[in-house]
């Protein structure tokens, strides 16, 4: 009974959050991605409007985190059915360029993979930049993506 | 203001004095807040810039996660009393105690101390209600979370973005003003946790952690010196 009644309190939230989301992902996407991060402790979610209307054109959307030395953290990306190899989420810091030299990606250029997530071990406290965008040459129309950050543990 | 502000401000500014934070200190930790309710920001800023800054300081759970992780046990001694809120009377009280709230409540979810959640949830709706972000705060689905053992993991994640939520809404309205005072709130109760932690059961990690939060004030220092009003000025000087 209790579980319905969760059940039924998210999908009256869902719906709400799907009329007012503008594009973002809706609250059951980015509540599944939260919960598939194994036993790492959620942080926050990077939930980001996805859309390309020219070849040049700057898709998807960049987040600034604060993350801690001796911290291992989580990055996770979720996508919609449809989107799920066509988005990539890239962890950077300000000395670098987004896509020179990324300190963490989900997706290999090299090898041509993507995966769920990767696994960041900080070893400055310092603000670090997320972009959660469509890959290079994908994505002609508007979408959206989650990307969710977590909590490992220390170093040891 | 209660004794607990008092104390946590005091403990940030001796902790980071402690590590050479030059210039950031208090000066005898006293501070006096002035009713200025109301605020309204006028910033004269590149608010893209400032919004970025402040949306990306830490999550109300990330301290709580570390102390857990290294085995300290739960102590309801570190945490805010609940009942204090009644003495948060302006608005710049009433977000800098969202804050404190919304740090204490990521500590009794990382601890799945869910028979104390209750009185906090209480507190956060009234205090969100009256700073209008209450529709964010979705009081009777976390209670129910609350009240059932093996929704842990459900209740830290919708408490979580209930807090994004009412942050990006603050700053997405003009009013960065008070999201600035929340994430401060956050931040200084976070450090009030690990201070008081570091004291019952030293730890070199809770020493460096304790020290690099340095970095984070001179982040959040220039963001709060944007601010116009004596309330404002106050915290700046006591920080």
């Amino acid at each position: 009974m209790r579980r319905l009644f969760i059940i039924l309190v998210f999908a009256i939230l869902c719906f709400g959050q799907a009329t007012t989301a503008d594009a973002q992902c809706k609250q059951q996407l980015v509540y599944q991605c939260a919960t598939q991060t194994e036993k790492a402790i959620f942080l926050r979610d990077f939930n980001t409007k996805l859309k390309r209307e020219s070849a040049t054109d700057e898709t998807g959307m960049k987040f600034t985190v604060v993350l801690n030395k001796g911290t291992r953290y989580r990055f996770s990306l979720c996508a919609p059915d449809g989107y799920q190899d066509q988005v990539v989420l890239t962890l950077y810091d300000s000395g670098h360029p987004e896509n020179s030299n990324p300190l963490g990606t989900t997706f290999d250029k090299a090898a041509k993979t993507d995966a769920k997530s990767f696994d960041f071990l900080c070893n400055k406290t310092a603000m670090y930049y997320v972009s959660v965008r469509f890959k290079p040459g994908m994505g002609d129309k508007k979408g959206c993506a989650v990307g969710i950050l977590s909590f490992v543990g220390k170093s040891k | 203001m209660h004794k607990k502000w008092y104390i946590s401000l005091m403990l940030a500014a001796t902790a980071l004095m402690q590590f050479n934070c030059a210039g950031c200190g208090g000066d005898d930790g006293h501070i006096e807040y002035h009713e200025e309710d109301n605020l309204v920001s006028d910033v004269n800023f590149d608010s893209q810039a400032m919004n970025e800054i402040i949306s990306s300081f830490s999550s109300p759970v990330e301290m709580a996660a570390m102390i857990q992780s290294s085995e300290v046990p739960f102590s309801p001694k570190y945490l805010v009393n609940p009942d204090v809120v009644k003495d948060y009377t302006s608005s710049f009280k009433k977000a800098l105690g969202l804050g404190f709230l919304s740090a204490d409540l990521g500590y009794l979810n990382v601890y799945s101390k869910t028979s104390l959640v209750i009185d906090y949830l209480v507190q956060i709706r009234s205090l969100s209600e009256d700073l209008k972000v209450g529709q964010f705060f979705d009081f009777q689905l976390l209670k129910r979370l609350a009240t059932s053992d093996d929704n842990i993991d459900s209740l830290l994640i919708m408490s979580v973005q209930s807090y994004q939520k009412m942050d990006e809404h603050l700053r997405n309205n003009q009013r960065s003003n008070l999201s600035a005072l929340l994430v401060t709130g956050v931040w200084l109760e976070s450090l009030y946790l690990i201070t008081q932690v570091a004291k019952d059961q030293y730890s070199d990690d809770f020493k460096d952690r304790i020290g690099e939060q340095k970095t984070i004030l001179n982040q959040l220092l220039p963001i709060l010196k944007l601010f116009h009003g004596k309330d404002f000025e106050s915290l700046v000087q006591s920080l």
